[in-house]
């Protein structure tokens, strides 16, 4: 069976980021 | 026909009202107990002991926030782990493989966003565990999500020193408000004839002597919370057009309650937590009054016959039955497109590519308001955005300084509240005009011209509503929309919870000042009304020109000759 790809990890990385994302908005929000 | 949508829909949407009135009481009293003692507090001791530590504090706008979006990544994580590694792991009875992972991505987003659109057939594509442990588990708790942000911005305006704690509002919501409710819709929809097995797909001999495998699994558990969290994936691809997601006219009108049952309640919630039951009824009256001028428009210009299709063989009187369950007539697929997109459900009754261009447009403007009913929690909290422009701009127009239950609302918030209904728009139609001139978009086509166009405005809006409802006719499950959408999904889901919460905080660092005489009133039919054109107006300025290209240009086109 096939087996997790280089890509499988990179679209996690990109859901991360869209979180840490988030929590730079909220930090930017808090200053505003 | 007419007479007989006009019957269902007051049977549908009675109902649920007189049942949403008992839920939001009972909501109030699991989200928000008022004393120490009592059953409320006893569970919440529980939810503490479970959660231990992180549980017990209390929090500010930001540490609410911040307990959110590590929960819902904790979520993403461990539904993409799942998801990926579905060949490995058990419930896997019909020996699904591995999904491609951008269409990972889109999913797990999709789930966590309490968005639900799918690029994938449920019953081709995912194991067992994938459906139960990653998209029935996100069903519970990205509605409980939204349920718990609505509390926390409830307690702050009543005047609370604090928000509560986002850990244990995420277990109230769901062990005492979701989990409950979706047992007994499920029990129902067992009833009703819906499939509810771990068994793999049945296997059956036609009588021409051909094989034909017929796929089930989980499917009425997997119903019940997708229609009462707002979520609206389907177990199977056709979503409740498929007879084992929808065989009966009881299960149909029992599926349409529960789409609108928690949204209603959630705003008498809402009422009860900050202490103006009356408030609550003005925003309700309001809500209701969207809803029900959508759906008359869109029974209206389904049954009407039209100058195209004169000179066809059809019966007009029958209405367009074209893509519509005929076990349910050609008015019940309407009815629940806007229902669908009243709330941001997004489960399909019909096949809303071949809705009418009008009638098309119904569901379009439900997602670009997206606070009619809207989501569980969420809509209630996209109204409060347009409450707070609201009550600005009627503070300006009369001279009377802008208060919302005895708030000061200023620039601050204002531009905060401008912000998050802005960037709906910008995710919705930036979306669409980079897609609609790039091969990411023209290529996926399954129509030109102004048809093509509303396929594109209507995934963005759907994704950015966080609806999940697809008008199809689309090839959707490519790098580009899965990699699109996923992102929009996540920032339009969170963005406007972000931006309230933080406007909430705002008020909060203020002094609440006595209501007065002088104090604009927000329990009158004069705020409704201000309330109702303000949300019409910056719908119409945002929306309209790209509606011109798409569905009214088509009807201008095809269906006046």
């Amino acid at each position: 069976m096939e087996g997790p790809s280089t890509m499988t990890f990179v679209y996690l990385l990109l859901g991360i980021a869209i979180f840490v994302l988030l929590y730079l908005m909220t930090e930017a929000v808090d200053r505003a | 026909m007419v007479t007989y949508a006009i019957l269902f829909v007051i049977i549908i949407v009675g109902t649920t009202i007189a049942l949403s009135w008992p839920l939001g009481n009972y909501m109030k009293w699991a989200m928000d107990p008022e004393s120490a003692e009592g059953g409320a507090a006893r569970f919440t001791r529980a939810f503490r002991w479970i959660g231990g530590r992180v549980t017990r504090v209390q929090q500010d706008w930001k540490r609410y926030i911040v307990a959110m979006l590590i929960f819902n990544l904790v979520m993403f994580i461990v539904s993409y782990a799942i998801m990926a590694l579905q060949q490995y792991l058990p419930l896997n009875p019909d020996a699904r493989g591995a999904i491609s992972a951008d269409l990972i991505f889109n999913t797990a987003s999709s789930f966590t966003s309490n968005t639900n659109l799918q690029h994938y057939s449920g019953e081709v594509s995912m194991s067992y565990l994938s459906q139960l442990a990653a998209l029935m588990w996100l069903q519970f708790v990205s509605a409980a999500t939204g349920i718990a942000a609505l509390a926390a911005i409830a307690r702050g305006l009543a005047g609370r020193k604090d928000l509560g704690n986002f850990f244990v509002d995420v277990q109230r919501a769901t062990f005492l408000v979701l989990l409950p409710l979706a047992l007994v819709v499920a029990i129902l929809m067992v009833l009703g004839g819906l499939p509810m097995t771990l068994q793999g797909a049945a296997h059956a001999m036609t009588l021409e002597g051909a094989e034909q495998i017929i796929a089930r699994g989980p499917v009425a558990a997997f119903v019940a919370i997708k229609q009462l969290g707002t979520n609206g994936g389907g177990f199977f691809g056709p979503n409740s057009t498929h007879p084992f997601e929808n065989p009966t006219f009881w299960t149909n009108a029992l599926e349409m309650i529960s789409i609108i049952l928690i949204p209603m309640a959630c705003v008498w919630m809402f009422g009860r937590i900050v202490g103006r039951t009356r408030h609550a009824a003005v925003v309700f009256a309001v809500m209701l009054a969207l809803v029900l001028i959508r759906m008359a428009f869109a029974v209206g210009f389904a049954t009407a016959p039209t100058e195209a299709f004169d000179q066809l063989p059809i019966a007009q009187n029958a209405g367009n039955l074209e893509g519509k369950e005929l076990r349910f007539g050609a008015t019940s697929g309407p009815t629940w497109a806007v229902l669908t997109t009243s709330t941001s459900n997004g489960s399909v009754g019909a096949m809303h590519d071949s809705l009418n261009p009008l009638v098309g447009l119904m569901p379009m403007i439900g997602m670009w308001l997206n606070e009619d009913l809207g989501g569980v929690g969420v809509g209630m909290i996209n109204m409060f955005l347009y409450i707070v422009v609201a009550v600005f701009i009627a503070g300006m127009m009369i001279g009377r300084t802008p208060e919302y239950l005895g708030w000061r609302v200023e620039s601050r918030e204002v531009k905060f509240a401008i912000v998050a209904l802005l960037a709906h728009g910008l995710f919705i139609l930036g979306g669409t005009a980079i897609f609609a001139v790039t091969p990411w978009g023209t290529d996926t086509l399954n129509n030109v011209g102004p048809h093509g166009f509303s396929e594109m405005l209507y995934e963005f809006s759907s994704a950015s509503a966080n609806n999940g409802s697809g008008f199809e006719g689309l090839g959707d499950n490519t790098v580009p929309w899965n990699v699109s959408t996923g992102i929009v999904m996540l920032l339009a889901r969170f963005i406007p919870i972000i931006l309230p919460l933080a406007i909430v905080g705002s008020l909060m660092a203020k002094r609440r000042t006595a209501e007065s005489a002088g104090t604009l009133g927000v329990e009158d039919g004069t705020f409704a009304g201000m309330l109702l054109v303000t949300i019409v107006i910056v719908g119409a300025l945002t929306f309209f020109p790209a509606a011109t290209l798409g569905p009214v240009a088509e009807h201008f086109m095809y269906m006046v000759k």
